[in-house]
């Protein structure tokens, strides 16, 4: 369907007269009508007819295929022919009569000639609309990309907390003097953890399992550090560990529980962690008894990552949901499409 | 000569335990008259005990170290311990003497 824009109008009317004037010329060059003046005068009225008649036909009609559109089209030449010689003929001070001996040629003239340029706009168009295509797709292709390649880099920025890095290396230097067991316990789940966290060492896809081993070696690692005061559950069905997850979208929103929610409360608290598939909804809880929502304070950097990153992954699919947990504390709810990996 | 007497306040238990070992190694004379474990506890020891040096976590529950120097009306000097040393300007504006970086390998 053709769409008539100011652009199509304005366009078509400088080229018509453009042509018209071509055509007054070759018209004078095989001595046709009365000089190249009166040439000029019915080619530009012929030309400016058909043209308004042809944008005039298709804006009305507006047709949808293609046969319906050339018979609006040879409508609007064989009528805008005759009105514009007409017109042209009197601008030009010439009688007119429908038994003149140059109608017949005329219309000849006027479709052979109103075909032609307007085959040249259509073609035209044809090709404008699909540069126009080509260009949307090339700017949704690249706007994608920027997307992911940002949400790449927010991920590689991720870094490892400084007080998370020094307070775990602090614990494990002291425990190799008091009780090595436990030290080289804690130094096992530190590698672990940092196998999944460092982006060099990490693999370009992880799965729920993956990721939750990484977070229960995090979290041994702050059961040692903070003793009686963490205490933490995980419910996570064995149907949903193989399911395919993008890595590091639960983990900024554990250490978001601890260091925000539970290590700033002086009788610490309760870390849940659950997941469940729901039709084709993977549901992931986060539920801590810490501080809960603070005002003022940001809480916020690894959570807008997150949200970014489920956004460019799965568009308005993937969310997550931040509630208060009664009677204290924080509840991050991810939700991602199963099928979208 | 009366002994010189320290508080010691981390969150973490381990640290403290690791602190209270290397400074009595340095220092054998030294008395830990008081272990905190959140800025609270290490406000009320120090009122209590009146040690000379408070050795203070930056980051702890309750109150953090910065705070309880600030709200410490006895004289004693401070030694703030923290992970990295971004605290370290604002540590001297609150008469911090020294201040411990993580992991605190030699005394």
């Amino acid at each position: 369907m053709v769409n008539i824009t100011r652009r199509h109008v304005f366009g078509s009317l400088s080229y018509t007269m453009l042509f018209s004037t071509f055509i007054a010329l070759i018209l004078t060059g095989i001595k046709f009508g009365g000089g190249f003046v009166e040439n000029l005068i019915i080619s530009q009225c012929i030309g400016i007819s058909i043209c308004s008649l042809v944008l005039t036909g298709l804006h009305l009609f507006r047709p949808a295929n293609l046969l319906f559109m050339l018979v609006v089209v040879m409508v609007a030449i064989i009528i805008g022919t005759v009105v514009g010689w007409t017109l042209g003929s009197m601008a030009a001070g010439l009688s007119v009569s429908l038994f003149d001996q140059r109608f017949i040629p005329v219309i000849i003239l006027g479709v052979m000639f109103g075909s032609i340029i307007s085959y040249f706009f259509f073609s035209r168009e044809r090709i404008s609309q699909t540069e126009i295509l080509v260009q949307e797709e090339r700017i949704k292709r690249l706007t994608s990309e920027k997307k992911a390649i940002e949400s790449n880099l927010r991920l590689l920025q991720a870094q490892i907390e400084p007080h998370f890095l020094f307070n775990t290396l602090s614990n494990i230097l002291s425990l190799l003097d008091a009780d090595l067991e436990r030290g080289k316990s804690m130094l096992t789940d530190f590698i672990h953890y940092l196998r999944t966290a460092l982006p060099k060492t990490r693999g370009e896809t992880t799965t729920i399992g993956q990721e939750i081993e990484m977070i229960q070696a995090y979290l041994n690692i702050f059961k040692v550090r903070m003793g009686d005061r963490l205490g933490y559950r995980l419910d996570i069905p064995d149907t949903i560990k193989g399911y395919p997850f993008p890595p590091m979208l639960i983990q900024p929103l554990v250490e978001n529980a601890i260091r925000h929610g539970l290590e700033p409360k002086i009788e610490g608290g309760e870390l849940f962690i659950r997941g469940e598939k729901k039709g084709d909804i993977i549901r992931l809880e986060i539920i801590d008894t810490g501080m809960g929502f603070n005002e003022g304070e940001d809480i916020g950097v690894g959570l807008s990552n997150v949200r970014e990153r489920l956004q460019s992954l799965y568009g308005g699919k993937g969310r997550l949901i931040l509630e208060e947990n009664r009677p204290s504390g924080l509840k991050a709810i991810i939700e991602v499409p199963h099928d979208a990996d | 000569m009366t002994q010189t007497k320290a508080v010691i306040a981390d969150d973490e238990n381990q640290l403290r335990v690791h602190l209270k070992s290397l400074l009595l190694e340095l220092w054998p004379d030294l008395i830990i008259c008081g272990e905190a474990k959140n800025g609270q506890e290490a406000l009320e020891l120090i009122e209590k005990h009146h040690p000379d040096i408070a050795f203070l976590d930056i980051r702890m529950p309750g109150l953090s170290g910065m705070e309880v120097a600030k709200k410490v009306t006895e004289s004693c000097w401070v030694v703030f311990i923290t992970a990295y040393d971004k605290y370290a300007v604002e540590a001297f504006e609150n008469e911090a003497i020294d201040y411990l970086l993580k992991p605190i390998t030699d005394l």
